[in-house]
C-alpha cells in the first residue's frame, strides 16, 4: 500500500454516488475516491486512456467498487476486461449492487469478482459496509504483488 | 316289354278281387311244368335236322339246370320257328369258341347269338332282322363303386374272352391310355363269379346277361352303358340260306305284332326272380301284377308317406337353412361384415358379396386370391400386414385382427379391419384354411383420427396459452423484479438523505421539521422492508428448485441464533425440539418458510403475554410435517383461508408492523417443495401452522 489508497467508484447514480462519498467521509477513512459514471468511463480510466492518460492525476487504483447496471458498456463487462488485461487481472474489485440476484452473483464471480456486496437501503446499513470494505480491504486485506511487464 | 307286362297286370289285378289273386299265384306255379312239356315235344314229320351250337349265355342260350333241356332266348325263339318250319333241331353243345369254330368247319349249321361285326362277315352270313340288340354293361363286384370309366383306373375288370366286348373294351382302353387290367374270362358266369368274389372289381357283360343275373350275384349296375350291337343267328359263309330267310321271316311277323311269342319270350328272360322260365306270360303277368298292386299300393302308401316325411324334413331343413343363411346375411350385413375364407398356401380366397360391396366392387367382379388383395392394399401397410401380423397364423392361436387400408374401386383408401383364425392347420402346424370377416372401419378411424387431430390442436393451444402465459408470468415478475430493484435506489436516496439530514443537521429545525423528518425516515424504512419482501416472491417464481438434503436441525439452529436478540427483547421463549429430521428440499425455500413463520409467531403476540414459540415435527405417509405453534392473537376463522394472499393484511400497520408478503412467500415455497401448509388458530389463545413437506422428492 501506497500512501493513500485510490478507490474507483464506478456509479451512475448521482445520489448513490454523493451516499458513497458522504459515507466514505463519515467513516474517515482517509482515502481518495475517483468516479467514473459509466462502463466506458470506467475502462478508459482504468486503461488510462484519453482524459485519464494522467497517471499522476488519475493514479491505477487499488480497488473497484463496480455498479453492474450501467449505461451503455455495463459492470460485466468492465469486470470481464480488467480480469483479462495482464496488468490489470490481480486488481481487487468490489461488485457493489442492488441485485440479490442469483444469475448476477454467479456471473460476476464467474468473471472474477473478488468480492460481492450487496448496497442497503438504509444509510446506516451503508455506512456499515463502507465501514467494513476500508477495515477489511484497505488494511486487514494484503494487497497482490504487481504484475512485472 | 316289361313296361306293357306291367301295365296290363295292372290293369287287369284292379279288376280283380284279392281273394283271388292267392289262387291265381298258385295257378301260376303249376305253368312251368307244362310250358316245358309242350317244348320237350319232338316233331317227328321233320324233313331237315339243323345242327345248333349250344354254349351257356344265359339267358340267350343256356342248358336248363333242372333237365339239362337247352333255353333261353334264342333256344326258345329257334324252337318255335323249327316248330312252325319243321325242323329237327340238334343242340352241340360247347364253348362260345367252338361254336364259332364248328360253324366254320361246317360240324354246325347255326350259331346264335352272335354280334355282327364286319370281321366276322367275312367268315359268317346274318340274316337281316336283329334278334335283339344287345348292349354291355359294366357291373360291379361288392362294396365297389363305379360311375364312370375313369374310376375303372387301377381296376381289374373281367370280359368274356374273345367277346365283340374285350375288343371293344381294349380298344377303349387304348383310346384313352386308361391303365385299366383287362382279365378275360371263359364265360360271362366266370366273369359275374370273379366280380362277386373279389378275384375283379368289375365284370362286363351284355345287358341281357347282366341285367338276368347281377342282383343274384350281389353286384351292382354301373351306369357305363357301351357297344350296342344287335345280335343273330350265324350261319358258315354261304351256307344255309334258307334258315337265315326263315328266320327272318318269322322275327319279321313275331316283331310286327305285339303279345306274339317273340315279346313273351322276351319278357320271360329279362328278370330272374325265379330259375327258369314262365311259358304263359299273361297269367304270369296277371299274378305277379295283383300281386304288385297290393304292394305297389302299400309301397305307394309307404312312399308317399316317406315322401312326405322327407319333405317335410327337406323343407324345414332348408327352412332353417335358409334362415340360417339368411340370419348370417342379415348379420353381416348390419354388422358391416364380409366373410373370407383363404388358403394360405395356394393364396386361393373366397369372398362373400359383402367384401366386394365394401370396397364398390360387384360380386366377383375381379378374380380374389391372395395376390389381387395383398395388390390393394395400402403402400404404407403392406409390409406391416404381411410380413408381421399374418405371420401369426402359423404361431401361437392361429389367427390374427389387422387394421389396414385398401383401396376400393373408386381409388380411395378404406380402413378395414380383418379378423381371421386358421380352421385347418397342416402337418407342420401352419395354416391351410384361414376363415374370418372384413370389416369396414373407415368412420371408426376417422373418427380416431379427428380426435387425435383435435387433441393435437388442444394441446398446441394448452402448450401455445401456457407459454404465453410463462411468458407474461415472466415478464410480470421481471417487471416486478425490476420495479422494486429500480425502487431501491431513489429510496436508498431518501432513506440516506433523510438519515443524513437527521443526525446532522436536526439541530437546525425545528419540532414540525423534526417530525416530518422522523416520518420520511419511518416510511423510507416500511417501504424498504415492501420492497424487500416482493424482490424476495418474485424472485421465489424465477429460480430453479435445488433437491438436496437439509438438516432442518442445522437450519433451525442457524435461525435461532438470528432471532436470539427479539426473543430475548420479548420475554418469550422458542422451544426447538432435539430430533428435527433431515429432508430432500431447497435450504433457501425451507429458510423462507422457517423465518416467516418464526417471525411472524414472534411478532403476533398478546399485549403483556411473552410469546412462547414452539416448533415440532411428525411424520405422516412418508411425509414430514412441521408445526410452529404460538400463544398469540390467533387468526378469526373468516380470515384463515386468506392470510396466504399477497398484501393479505389483518392489522394495521401501527399494530403489527408487517408487508403482507411474508404468509404468501410461505405458501409459495412450499407449493415449489410440493408440499401443503395449512394452519388451527383461535382467536386469543394462539395458532398454529402446519408444513407437510415430502421427505424425499423425485
Amino acid at each position: 500500500m501506497r500512501g493513500t489508497p485510490h478507490i474507483l467508484l464506478v456509479e451512475d447514480n448521482r445520489m448513490d454516488v454523493e451516499l458513497t462519498i458522504d459515507a466514505f467521509r463519515e467513516a474517515g477513512m482517509g482515502n481518495t475516491l475517483h468516479v467514473a459514471g459509466d462502463g466506458d468511463e470506467a475502462l478508459d480510466y482504468l486503461f488510462g486512456r484519453g482524459p485519464y492518460a494522467d497517471r499522476t492525476e488519475y493514479p491505477r487504483p487499488d480497488l473497484v467498487l463496480l455498479d453492474l447496471k450501467l449505461p451503455r458498456v455495463d459492470g460485466f463487462e468492465v469486470l470481464r476486461q480488467v480480469k483479462s488485461t495482464p496488468g490489470l487481472k490481480r486488481l481487487p474489485v468490489i461488485v457493489l449492487t442492488s441485485s440479490k440476484e442469483e444469475g448476477d452473483r454467479a456471473l460476476s464471480y464467474d468473471i472474477g469478482a473478488n468480492s460481492y456486496l450487496v448496497k442497503p437501503i438504509s444509510f446506516d446499513g451503508f455506512l456499515g459496509v463502507v465501514k467494513q470494505i476500508g477495515g477489511y480491504w484497505l488494511s486487514l486485506n494484503i494487497a497482490p504483488p504487481e504484475e512485472r511487464q | 316289354m316289361g313296361r306293357t307286362g306291367i301295365l296290363q297286370g295292372a290293369a287287369t289285378g284292379r279288376a280283380t278281387r284279392p281273394v283271388w289273386s292267392l289262387a291265381r299265384l298258385a295257378l301260376v306255379a303249376l305253368i312251368p311244368a307244362v310250358a316245358m312239356f309242350s317244348v320237350a315235344t319232338p316233331t317227328f314229320a321233320a324233313a331237315r335236322t339243323v345242327r345248333v351250337g349250344l354254349y351257356e349265355n344265359e339267358p340267350k342260350a343256356f342248358s336248363a339246370e333242372s333237365d339239362g333241356e337247352p333255353a333261353g332266348i334264342f333256344v326258345d325263339l329257334l324252337k318255335e320257328i323249327a316248330v312252325q318250319e319243321d325242323w329237327q333241331l340238334v343242340w352241340v353243345p360247347g364253348t362260345w369258341e367252338e361254336g364259332l369254330q364248328g360253324l366254320r368247319k361246317g360240324r354246325i349249321d347255326l350259331m346264335p347269338d352272335v354280334a355282327y361285326s364286319t370281321e366276322r362277315d367275312a367268315s359268317f352270313d346274318f340274316h337281316t332282322t336283329p334278334v335283339v340288340d344287345s348292349w354291355s354293361y359294366v357291373y360291379a363286384a361288392p362294396g365297389v363303386r363305379v360311375d364312370r370309366i375313369s374310376q375303372l383306373i387301377g381296376k381289374r375288370v373281367a370280359v368274356l374272352r374273345d367277346s365283340i366286348q374285350e375288343t371293344v373294351l381294349t380298344q377303349m382302353v387304348a383310346g384313352f391310355r386308361y391303365d385299366i387290367e383287362i382279365v378275360p374270362a371263359d364265360s360271362l358266369q366266370e366273369a359275374f363269379r370273379m366280380a362277386a368274389e373279389g378275384e375283379v372289381d368289375a365284370a362286363v357283360a351284355n345287358h341281357l346277361f347282366g341285367d338276368y343275373f347281377y342282383l343274384q350275384e350281389g353286384l351292382s349296375k354301373t351306369p357305363i352303358v357301351f357297344n350296342a350291337v344287335p345280335l343273330f343267328y350265324a350261319a358258315a359263309n354261304g351256307e344255309n340260306h334258307d334258315l337265315l330267310q326263315a328266320i327272318d321271316r318269322h322275327l319279321d311277323a313275331w316283331i310286327a305284332e305285339p303279345g306274339s311269342v317273340y315279346y313273351r319270350t322276351l319278357d320271360r328272360y329279362t328278370t330272374k326272380d325265379k330259375p327258369g322260365g314262365i311259358p304263359s306270360w299273361a297269367l304270369w303277368t296277371l299274378g305277379i301284377g295283383a300281386a304288385l298292386l297290393g304292394i305297389t299300393s302299400a309301397l305307394v302308401a309307404l312312399l308317399r308317406w316317406q315322401v312326405a316325411i322327407k319333405t317335410r324334413y327337406l323343407k324345414t331343413a332348408n327352412e332353417a337353412l335358409a334362415s340360417a343363411e339368411e340370419m348370417l346375411r342379415l348379420a353381416t350385413d348390419a354388422a358391416q361384415e364380409g366373410i373370407f375364407d383363404w388358403n394360405p398356401k395356394t393364396g386361393e380366397m373366397t369372398w362373400t358379396p359383402n367384401s366386394f360391396a365394401m370396397f364398390g366392387f360387384e360380386p366377383d367382379e375381379f378374380p380374389i386370391n391372395f395376390e389381387t388383395w395383398s395388390a390393394l392394399l395400402h403402400p404404407d401397410d403392406r409390409e406391416r400386414v404381411i410380413a408381421v401380423e399374418l405371420e401369426r397364423l402359423d404361431t401361437g392361436d392361429h389367427s390374427f385382427q389387422i387394421e389396414y387400408r385398401m383401396k376400393t374401386k373408386a381409388g380411395d383408401w378404406l380402413w378395414v379391419a380383418s379378423r381371421g383364425k386358421a380352421v385347418t392347420l397342416d402337418r407342420e402346424g401352419n395354416a391351410e384354411r384361414v376363415v374370418g370377416t372384413n370389416m369396414d372401419i373407415n368412420s371408426r378411424k376417422s373418427a380416431e383420427e379427428e380426435v387425435l387431430r383435435l387433441n393435437a390442436e388442444l394441446e398446441a393451444r394448452v402448450a401455445e396459452r401456457t407459454d404465453r402465459l410463462a411468458v407474461a408470468n415472466k415478464d410480470l415478475e421481471s417487471f416486478s423484479y425490476s420495479v422494486s430493484h429500480d425502487l431501491r435506489a431513489p429510496l436508498r436516496a431518501i432513506s440516506g438523505f433523510s438519515q443524513i439530514l437527521a443526525r446532522r443537521h436536526r439541530a437546525d429545525l425545528n419540532e414540525e421539521g423534526t417530525h416530518y423528518l422522523d416520518n420520511i425516515v419511518q416510511a423510507s424504512e416500511r417501504m424498504g422492508m415492501l420492497i424487500e419482501d416482493l424482490l424476495t416472491y418474485s424472485r421465489l417464481g424465477r429460480q430453479a428448485v435445488r433437491s438436496e438434503p437439509v438438516s432442518l436441525g442445522d437450519l433451525v439452529a442457524l435461525l435461532a441464533t438470528d432471532l436470539a436478540s427479539r426473543i430475548e427483547e420479548t420475554g418469550g421463549s422458542l422451544t426447538i425440539p432435539s430430533d428435527l429430521p433431515t429432508i430432500d428440499g431447497d435450504s433457501t425455500l425451507l429458510t423462507q418458510i422457517l423465518t416467516n413463520l418464526l417471525d411472524n409467531a414472534l411478532t403476533y403476540r398478546r399485549p403483556h403475554v411473552e410469546p412462547e414459540v414452539s416448533l415440532g415435527w411428525y411424520e405422516e405417509e412418508g411425509d414430514v410435517v412441521l408445526t410452529v405453534a404460538d400463544n398469540g392473537i390467533g387468526i378469526p376463522a373468516d380470515y384463515q383461508d386468506k392470510v396466504f394472499n399477497v398484501f393479505q393484511r389483518l392489522h394495521s400497520d401501527d399494530e403489527y408492523p408487517g408487508t403482507g408478503i411474508g404468509l404468501a412467500n410461505v405458501k409459495k415455497c412450499v407449493d415449489m417443495l410440493s408440499g401443503a401448509v395449512w394452519l388451527e388458530s383461535a382467536e386469543g389463545t394462539g395458532t398454529t401452522f402446519f408444513v407437510r413437506l415430502p421427505k424425499e422428492r423425485p
